[in-house]
């Protein structure tokens, strides 16, 4: 193999940030002559903070999602409605939700969806620990907002026929045409679905 | 750019880089394909609705250096219902595992297709009981196990050749995967599981074998011996397979199988997948869980 035209620490710095998603050599290079161009204490906070941020962040023992403290915030605070909680896969869709700011419950986060063709079986998920907060808890209502892909569909199908025999109301997020969209332009089972879903006005 | 058009049935579609889609088609004309959908993930992708597993679709694609992309696709027949429901959405994975596992890319077979079309219609028809669903994939796995040419042998002894007839009572009728179909008394007893020579892949070690203890567990009494069991059969069963292996979709759908014969089935055809395939179908245990 050539010699590496870098020097030894910049080339390492290049092959730490090919690892990152989406970041190939070349944008790797880029990275690392940016950091070396940035002030020195911006790049000991970047650094502090990723090692802060993998040192500090962990699963919060009763929604599993991501947190610094435990229980987390959104667990930990008083004013959410302690009646209604709502299923997600990742920590990225609970994001999602709360950005909508539309929901005052509480979480569930199952780290995952069944997929059989990838193999991944219930025991991958937080199946039990989601089946003992329902028992335990004073829940009204479970909304199963998993995605609307088949791995989701499954995972709501699944869930549903876990928690039905506990009695608590089970409902699953809409799907439809989304806001802003053209209905010329939206596919046809999206379309069947809006249409399947549709309310009173 | 060329660009071609595809028709067919998506058997997977795994999510891939940040917001794509690498989608499995089953063309008639073209064999399996895989193509990229940019973007499928996105809620405002007009590809997303369509890019879902198991839906039999019309695509534009346009051919890319190492991957092909799809840039267009309308929907034909979306079978939703084999989504929307466990056991039918358990049964469909199945059958999309089992079938891209065997097919090779650019490898046409319409009869594939055809058969893998009329088990989602068929899927999609009937009520999604245990009974059905087991029905629809026993037809399924010896019609498409005839099609890749790993048939088991039904009418004659899998080890020396000799046809049924010759040898089997009225009794139960020993099924080895090892050798490749049902076994005369005399070649069981003989060479390890009653394969010739050739009949078992060479350098095939008692460890290589994934399930034996499963499959075992089932059938207590039998011999326990390395490589996968032997299963027994009753005259009805064996009568069952050999139908459904030949039948057509409509007197697939006739036959009238007994729990017994659709037990006895399962264990023989899935111990024989399995030895085909060299692994198990992932997608089983979802479905064993499902069809409980």
């Amino acid at each position: 193999m050539a010699k590496s035209q870098y020097p030894e620490a910049l080339a390492r710095l290049i092959q730490e940030f090919t690892r990152l998603p989406g970041i190939g050599p070349k944008s790797a290079q880029r990275l690392a002559f940016h950091v070396l161009r940035m002030e020195e204490r911006d790049v000991l906070a970047l650094a502090t903070a990723l090692a802060d941020a993998k040192r500090r962040i962990g699963r919060c023992s009763v929604c599993y999602n991501l947190a610094d403290t435990q229980p987390c915030h959104i667990c930990g605070d008083p004013q959410r409605d302690r009646t209604v909680l709502c299923v997600v896969e990742e920590a990225n869709d609970l994001i999602a939700m709360e950005k909508a700011r539309t929901f005052g419950g509480l979480y569930h986060v199952l780290e995952g969806a069944l997929s059989p063709l990838e193999g991944v079986g219930p025991e991958a998920l937080r199946l039990p620990e989601l089946v003992k907060r329902v028992k335990g808890g004073e829940f009204r209502e479970v909304i199963l907002a998993t995605n609307p892909t088949v791995e989701g569909e499954a995972t709501a199908m699944y869930i549903a026929r876990l928690l039905r025999p506990l009695g608590v109301r089970l409902t699953r997020i809409a799907r439809g045409v989304p806001v802003g969209g053209d209905l010329e332009y939206a596919d046809e089972v999206t379309l069947a679905r809006a249409l399947e879903g549709r309310r009173d006005v | 750019m060329v660009n071609y058009k595809v028709d067919g049935l998506v058997l997977k579609a795994r999510p891939f880089g940040e917001a794509d889609r690498i989608l499995t088609i089953l063309d008639p004309r073209l064999g399996k394909v895989e193509a990229v959908a940019k973007g499928a993930r996105r809620v405002k992708s007009s590809l997303r609705g369509a890019c879902q597993p198991f839906s039999h679709n019309q695509f534009f694609l346009w051919q890319g250096r190492s991957l092909d992309g799809i840039s267009q696709c309308e929907v034909v027949e979306s079978f939703s219902c084999l989504r929307d429901d466990l056991p039918r959405m358990a049964a469909a994975s199945y059958v999309a595992e089992f079938v891209d596992d065997v097919v090779r890319e650019r490898d046409p077979s319409p009869e594939t297709y055809e058969l893998v079309l009329d088990t989602f219609r068929w899927l999609a028809e009937a009520e999604p009981t245990k009974a059905n669903v087991t029905h629809i994939l026993r037809a399924f796995d010896l019609r498409f196990l005839a099609l890749a040419g790993f048939a088991p042998s039904l009418d004659a002894c899998a080890g020396c050749g000799q046809p049924l007839a010759a040898w089997a009572g009225t009794g139960q009728v020993a099924f080895s995967a090892a050798a490749g179909g049902v076994i005369c008394p005399a070649c069981r007893a003989g060479t390890a599981l009653g394969g010739e020579e050739g009949t078992a892949p060479a350098g095939e070690t008692p460890g290589n074998w994934p399930d034996t203890s499963r499959l075992d567990a089932a059938q207590p009494g039998l011999p326990c011996r390395a490589g996968p069991p032997v299963i027994l059969l009753s005259p009805g069963t064996l009568a069952s397979m050999r139908h459904l292996a030949q039948a057509d979709s409509a007197r697939a759908r006739v036959l009238r199988l007994t729990p017994r014969a659709a037990q006895e089935m399962g264990q023989a055809l899935r111990a024989h997948i399995t030895y085909c395939l060299d692994r198990r179908l992932k997608s089983l245990d979802f479905l064993d869980s499902v069809l409980g």
